[in-house]
């Protein structure tokens, strides 16, 4: 091949490469991160030193997991205010099963089954009643977060061993990543995999996007709903049930407002509200954006009262970087 | 199968109402034949025939902390041989408070104990009830200006300043002669925290020790982690970190291990994990404020008041600051960690100590010196 015939394969490949980001929806939100973590790392050197960034990983990973879930939900239409209360009931019920010297492996199960039981209600309920989704969950978020409160009468729960592989490898780390992390990464390719290359995915955005044409196309849209709000519920256990190994006990007050920022997640990460259209890789990005900005805040010393404002205006400023990339870099509709 | 469900789901209040049991029968009118069967006395009638008080206790939020309050309002309950009825919202929200005291006067307690948080906004609702003739006390935190009788709580002002001495001389003990400490705070703007951070500054003044500006580091508890592994990170140099809160000694104990920290740690509230991580040496000093006896002391005052018609406690009824270390741990940790020893240790303290609550209270202490 000659010189000239090799330049030629050179740019044509990068071209090749150039339009495949141009056309990943993510490519916005990666880009405001992108912004955040330099613009963090000259104002903030010690923004950048490797414990700093696992530990970011690791405070984005419980809003990242339950984004992988709630972008399904988002996805088809609907929206799960009660993540947050479920997150809050599977640490207690676990907590309590430890307590009772149950074997950690039932200790988990019956986690991940109180997650997915409430889920399943969720869905139930919605379905059968023909109830807007988010109506059911804002009741739901209180009856969950309140059975919390009887469970463990309001008080944090501490009394087990800590010494076995759950708290140590589980609220640890594999190959120093904290293992919260890995769990996100892992149920983030999953959750992709399945939204963007099984059928059963593409069924859920024909929900959202239309759902009288996905009804006359024969997907049974209430079997749908609550199978994905039974996934949700039960991939909101699994990050409550992370949370239980690392802090190595239960506590009532966890989990508190968790729903605002997991839905904030999902947005800032490019899925639309309206459904129809949904991404999440884009959703951990939006959770890794919300914790580099609490981060961030605190290394730059930014005053107590004003720290708020300030989370909320970088939040709006990452996703106005997102729509500006999206309307460059993507064709318009 | 989806109607079934819905069918199911709309005959579930019927048959909760058809299953409660019927009213009681009417009583017999005019030339009706009484009845064979005498009607059951009243609940809770006492056999001397007075009526069994009925005292109503409002907390701010339940949570582990007001949990301790609430155990302590209903074994003077049980111990004075009145009705305790505590309730209190499952997240701070004044209104929910505000909306269980107006239900307690409504409903005709005899008295009332309020956590009114904040301060402010209870003046009329404590107003109204005493209008009602129904008395009022506060706990843990007060309502200047307000016409509640007494207020039960530790000077929280003095007990930042205590806790400043306390972790001044763990520092020089451990050779340290300057350096920066923490601070963090996980409700900004909360009156309490607030004179407890003002008294914690106060009582550094003077000394080689700076304390940093309050660091919000949140109430919900991965936050409340997170916040404190971040300031670790952006303050390397700092000497301590001191938590206003009773969330703030765990997990700054959890942060230390980890990051294999040497500053000290200092806080509040006796839950626990603190007392774990006092014992370990992983913290250092926490303060205990006694929120059995907020809970106790305020019903006891109520029933002495309308039952035993003693003069109330009038101003502040000091439960004391109570000064946890290592050295002192095991003494606290059985109480703390076992009902049955609870309850017997504070029904001798109060015994001891607070036998004339009238005498014992004070003029109210100054917030902000």
């Amino acid at each position: 091949m000659s010189a000239s015939q090799n330049e030629a394969t050179a740019s044509g490949g990068m071209r090749r490469a150039y339009r495949g980001i141009q056309a990943m929806q993510e490519v916005g939100v990666l880009v405001a991160l992108l912004i955040l973590c330099i613009a963090l790392t000259i104002a903030a050197p010690t923004f950048k030193n490797s414990a700093n960034l696992l530990n970011v990983a690791r405070q984005a990973s419980y809003y990242g997991i339950m984004a992988v879930g709630m972008v399904y939900v988002v996805c088809m239409g609907d929206i799960d205010l009660s993540v947050g209360s479920i997150f809050t009931l599977t640490n207690i019920v676990v907590g309590l099963a430890l307590q009772a010297h149950q074997p950690i492996p039932v200790a988990v199960l019956i986690g991940l089954g109180t997650g997915a039981l409430c889920g399943l209600v969720n869905g139930l309920l919605a379905v059968g009643l023909r109830i807007p989704m988010i109506i059911i969950t804002l009741g739901t978020l209180s009856v969950y977060r309140g059975l919390a409160l009887v469970l463990c009468n309001a008080a944090p729960i501490s009394k087990f061993p800590k010494d076995g592989l759950f708290f140590v490898v589980g609220g640890g780390d594999i190959a120093r990543i904290p293992t919260s992390v890995v769990v996100m990464v892992l149920t983030g390719v999953i959750g992709w995999i399945a939204l963007t290359r099984s059928i059963a995915g593409r069924r859920l955005m024909a929900m959202g996007s239309s759902p009288l044409t996905a009804r006359l196309s024969g997907i049974p849209l209430d079997r749908y709903r609550v199978v994905v709000m039974t996934i949700n519920g039960t991939i909101a256990a699994l990050a409550g049930i992370c949370a239980v190994a690392f802090l190595q006990s239960a506590d009532p007050s966890t989990g508190v407002g968790f729903e605002l920022w997991v839905i904030a997640s999902v947005i800032i990460g490019g899925t639309a509200l309206s459904g129809g259209r949904g991404s999440v890789p884009g959703a951990i990005v939006g959770a890794l954006i919300i914790a580099v900005i609490g981060n961030g805040l605190i290394l730059l010393q930014a005053p107590t009262y004003a720290a708020t404002a300030i989370t909320g205006v970088v939040i709006i400023l990452a996703v106005a970087i997102d729509a500006f990339v999206k309307r460059r870099t993507q064709p318009q509709h | 199968m989806k109607r079934i469900f819905q069918a199911a789901l709309l005959t579930m209040p019927l048959l909760l109402v058809a299953s409660c049991s019927p009213p009681p029968a009417a009583p017999p009118q005019g030339n009706t034949p009484p009845s064979t069967v005498s009607s059951p006395p009243p609940l809770n009638t006492p056999t001397d025939g007075k009526a069994r008080l009925k005292i109503g206790y409002v907390l701010q939020v339940l949570n582990d902390f007001t949990g301790v309050i609430k155990r302590g309002a209903e074994d003077a309950g049980k111990a004075l041989d009145v009705d305790v009825e505590v309730v209190g919202p499952p997240a701070p929200d004044s209104n929910a408070a505000i909306g269980m005291f107006e239900g307690m006067v409504q409903k005709k307690k005899d008295g009332i104990v309020v956590i009114p948080m904040p301060g402010a906004v209870w003046i009329k609702p404590i107003q109204e009830a005493t209008s009602a003739g129904i008395p009022v006390h506060t706990a843990n935190t007060t309502s200047d200006g307000s016409a509640s009788l007494a207020w039960f709580g530790q000077d929280e002002y003095q007990s930042g300043v205590v806790l400043a001495e306390q972790m001044k001389t763990l520092l020089e003990a451990g050779g340290k002669k300057s350096g920066k400490v923490v601070a963090g705070v996980c409700a900004p703007g909360d009156a309490a925290l607030e004179a407890r951070y003002a008294g914690f500054k106060k009582g550094l003044q003077g000394s080689a020790f700076t304390v940093t500006d309050e660091k919000d580091v949140g109430i919900e508890n991965t936050k409340n982690y997170s916040a404190w592994e971040n300031q670790t990170t952006a303050n390397p140099d700092m000497v301590a970190a001191v938590g206003l809160c009773s969330m703030d000694i765990p997990n700054l104990a959890k942060v230390k291990t980890r990051s294999h920290g040497t500053w000290l740690i200092g806080g509040y509230d006796l839950n626990p994990e603190t007392l774990e991580a006092i014992k370990a040496g992983t913290a250092q000093v926490t303060l205990g404020q006694h929120p059995y006896l907020q809970g106790y002391l305020p019903v006891l005052a109520l029933v002495k008041q309308l039952r035993d018609k003693k003069n109330p406690p009038k101003g502040w009824v000091n439960v004391g600051t109570e000064i946890v270390t290592k050295t002192n741990v095991d003494t606290v940790t059985p109480r703390e960690n076992d009902r049955a020893v609870e309850t017997k240790w504070y029904a001798d303290y109060v015994a001891k100590n607070y036998d004339d609550l009238e005498k014992v209270a004070k003029p109210m202490p100054s917030m902000h010196p």
